[in-house]
């Protein structure tokens, strides 16, 4: 608020007597009074005084006071500016004259001087409020402008909207534009968010509850922007919403400066690879979302060995350059189930939540050893780095996710400490299993090379009859150091590695040439057994090594007899059942082996063409147990109204047999007459077991 | 003030103008009365010159300064009495002017003398 004596007022009147009369009393005041005799001094003069109010009589020679006013008025910047005309007591006329030709008010004469200067301070004051008001406004038009942030107005009754002009700009509408009703306001959130805002909205008008709410929206020319928007009711006294009131504002660059820094705070700059950070709120959530499952997660340490040399004697900018390069190469590595993180100067960290087994964990391990096998270009120098890699799985090894990555950074020292180019797992156990298992793949691709696999044969004699029909081929491992080695130590390495089928092959292709010697030698012709992997059938054209193999050893395909386990069924490999059915179409016939202990249902058993079901062990030895048997006997009557034959494994009593035979089962495979025997003890089986009296104390 | 011409019911000067103004002048006020006085008889002489040319229109105009100066001061019936010529003037529809122009001079000589004993 200017002082009195910062107050310029502009006093025109061609009177001299009452000029000097009002200047006298205003001055005495304080006040800074300039003068004109007439309405085009005042008009000549204005800008020179800039006054912050006029006090003009009406008429005047020349130019009257209507017209002075009017002209001042057409001024810039003196919109707001007081003029009070000075008017005759019961000059209505000049009184409605002087306001359309843009007065602000009027003073009548003959003057209140008693009242005078109050309507003078009056005005002058209104106007400083005004001012004040319009620069309030600008200023808070300025600051919604900086803030962008716009407002809107919604008059509950009419449902009439009013925008701010800050609202129409930040939806790229032009200045001026009318929105319809808040629904058009609506409109323009992000088609993902339309429906949350509308119920914000209607909540709020419904419930009267004020909201705030982020969302999208997409502007008239098509840009996207993320808008905070804060909405409020105005109620009335008796309660009832009148108004909603609502500002939206633009937190674009908010949102983005929002994602730069969350990036920045989890990701490594260098590499633009995880950060520690992020890395270990990964292995935190991996953990506590196995939850109860205890699902394995492994965490690998990974450092470059003489990195720290090396950037002593190339410079950091070297280091640099093998660090992006070195995650260039692991970002190869990288599955769903997989993060790789830059933990800290030199050293990677791995997470893998898809652990099966170790040897998967090692076979990763290798992999990354072997990304340094290539050389760093380091301008003309090819630069080699090894790597050492620590390896911990939870719960393995240890039961946090901090223990567990502070597992595999020791275990890394340690591999680093032993020369580096190397892993080692956090544990002692760990380290064994995994070195005992490299040590059996090793050992089993070799053994495969040097026919170290052998078919054993178990005999399945018809009980009845008491003729020997056949035999299941079984692989044992010849090993040169263990001696015979049982399935037990090897298939389940040799179906992970994919080796059961160069396995698998060698023992068919052995079991076969055997079974056709055997015949042609005069032994007797017998039905041979063999197992199949699911392996086979998915990842191998098992029908035609079959039919090769047969062509090749002279076996006809009726003595052959192909055994699935019902775990292969279940699987529903696409076209099990049509291999199954060619295999069976050559005239080979099909088991189901294990039966009982899986998933088979009827349903299964009539979409695979089985001819003979195997009745697991564990059903046999059942029969004196509490069970009775029950299941065994059962599987003997379903298979006979399937028309299926019957085969029940490991009968190692008479007992069982007894009991087998009562049933309807003769077909028995066991311990009772044979374990699975090498071919050079087959001949001497046979005919031990036809010239003796086995057969007449085993069969009923 | 329901009183008609020549409002001799008037007084010659409210106080209930003049005091508040003499309060805001002070001494000033004096000063600004005696610049009235010395002015009013040469727009009188005008007016004067204007009736003898019947030139209404300077006859409104003059009428309407020296109304507006006089009221200013609380000269009320001197103020009255130029409304009542300067509205006339303004409908070009003089009654006795020279008759008005005579209890104008006669009210301004009156406030000479009460201004005097002031």
């Amino acid at each position: 608020m200017l002082t009195n004596e910062q107050t310029r007022i502009f006093v025109v009147d061609d009177d001299h007597v009452t000029r000097h009369l009002v200047s006298k009393i205003l001055s005495n005041s304080g006040y800074r009074i300039f003068e004109a005799s007439n309405g085009a001094e005042a008009i000549e003069l204005f800008d020179d005084i800039a006054p912050h109010i006029i006090l003009m009589d009406v008429m005047m020679p020349e130019v009257d006071g209507y017209t002075a006013c009017r002209k001042i008025r057409e001024k810039e910047n003196f919109l707001e500016l007081p003029i009070i005309m000075l008017t005759g007591l019961d000059d209505v006329d000049s009184v409605k004259t002087s306001l359309d030709a843009g007065a602000t008010d009027f003073i009548s004469k003959p003057i209140n001087w008693a009242l005078f200067e109050q309507r003078v301070e009056y005005a002058l004051h209104a106007r400083s409020m005004h001012e004040q008001l319009q620069n309030q406004k600008s200023m808070l038009a300025q600051a919604q402008k900086i803030a962008k942030l716009g407002s809107w107005e919604l008059s509950v009754d009419d449902n009439e909207l009013v925008c701010s002009e800050e609202l129409l700009g930040l939806l790229r509408l032009e200045p001026g534009e009318k929105l319809l009703d808040l629904d058009s306001l609506v409109n323009f959130a992000h088609p993902a968010d339309k429906e949350n805002a509308r119920a914000h909205i209607l909540d709020a008008m419904i419930q009267g509850v004020a909201y705030q709410l982020e969302h999208r929206i997409i502007c008239r020319d098509g840009t996207e922007l993320y808008v905070l928007q804060h909405a409020d009711l105005i109620k009335d006294r008796a309660g009832n919403i009148v108004k909603l009131i609502g500002t939206v504002q633009d937190i674009t660059e908010l949102k983005s400066t929002q994602a730069t820094i969350h990036h920045q705070n989890h990701y490594d700059l260098l590499t633009d690879l995880p950060n520690r950070r992020l890395f270990t709120e990964k292995v935190v959530k991996n953990i506590v979302y196995s939850g109860n499952d205890n699902n394995a997660v492994v965490v690998y340490m990974l450092t470059l060995d003489n990195l720290r040399n090396l950037s002593e004697s190339l410079g950091y900018k070297a280091t640099e350059t093998i660090l992006i390069s070195f995650s260039s190469r692991l970002k190869k590595l990288e599955s769903d189930s997989m993060i790789i993180s830059r933990f800290n100067d030199n050293t990677f960290a791995i997470m893998s939540s898809g652990f099966s087994d170790f040897r998967h964990v090692t076979e990763t391990a290798e992999q990354i050893i072997s990304l340094t096998k290539q050389s760093f270009s380091i301008d003309t120098h090819d630069i080699f780095v090894t790597v050492s890699i620590g390896i911990s799985i939870y719960p393995i090894d240890n039961n946090t996710a901090e223990a567990t990555i502070l597992g595999a950074e020791n275990a890394m020292l340690n591999a680093s400490k032993k020369g580096g180019n190397r892993y080692l797992f956090y544990s002692e156990k760990s380290n064994r299993e995994a070195q005992e298992r490299l040590e059996i793949e090793h050992d089993i691709r070799v053994g495969i090379k040097r026919g170290e696999f052998i078919p054993y044969f178990q005999p399945q004699i018809d009980a009845k009859s008491g003729r020997i029909t056949g035999f299941e081929a079984l692989a044992r491992w010849n090993h040169p150091r263990k001696g015979i080695v049982a399935p037990f130590h090897f298939i389940e390495i040799a179906e992970q590695t994919g080796l059961i089928i160069d396995l698998s092959r060698s023992i068919i292709e052995q079991a076969c040439a055997q079974t056709q010697q055997w015949a042609e030698s005069g032994l007797g012709e017998f039905n041979l057994g063999i197992n199949l992997s699911i392996k086979q059938f998915i990842e191998h054209d098992i029908y035609a090594e079959l039919m090769n193999i047969l062509q090749r050893t002279g076996l006809p395909a009726r003595q052959l007899d192909i055994e699935i386990t019902e775990s292969m069924a279940a699987t529903k490999a696409n076209d099990l059942a049509d291999v199954l059915h060619k295999i069976k179409n050559s005239g080979a016939t099909i088991s189901m082996d294990d039966f009982g202990t899986g998933y088979s249902s009827l349903s299964q058993l009539q979409t695979f063409p089985v001819d003979i079901i195997k009745i697991d062990r564990s059903f046999i030895v059942d029969i004196e147990g509490p069970g009775d048997g029950v299941m065994a006997k059962t599987i003997i009557a379903m298979s006979k109204s399937l028309g299926m034959n019957v085969i029940a494994e490991g009968v190692e009593n008479t007992t069982q047999l007894e009991m087998l035979l009562a049933h309807g089962c003769n077909n028995i495979q066991g311990y009772l007459y044979s374990k699975p025997l090498p071919a050079t003890e087959f001949p001497d089986f046979v005919a031990t077991f036809y010239s003796s009296n086995k057969l007449s104390q085993k069969v009923l | 003030m329901s009183s008609e011409y020549p409002f001799t019911d008037v007084p010659t000067i409210d106080e209930t103008v003049a005091n508040p103004l003499k309060e805001l002048l002070g001494d000033s006020f004096y000063e600004l009365v005696n610049d009235f006085l010395t002015d009013f008889p040469v727009k009188f002489k005008s007016l004067l010159s204007a009736q003898d040319g019947n030139d209404v229109d300077t006859i409104f105009k003059i009428a309407h300064t020296l109304k507006s100066s006089s009221g200013s001061f609380g000269f009320i019936r001197l103020y009255k009495q130029l409304e009542h010529l300067e509205l006339q003037a303004r409908k070009d529809n003089l009654i006795k002017p020279d008759e008005q122009l005579t209890f104008i001079e006669q009210e301004f000589n009156k406030v000479v003398s009460e201004t005097d004993r002031h």
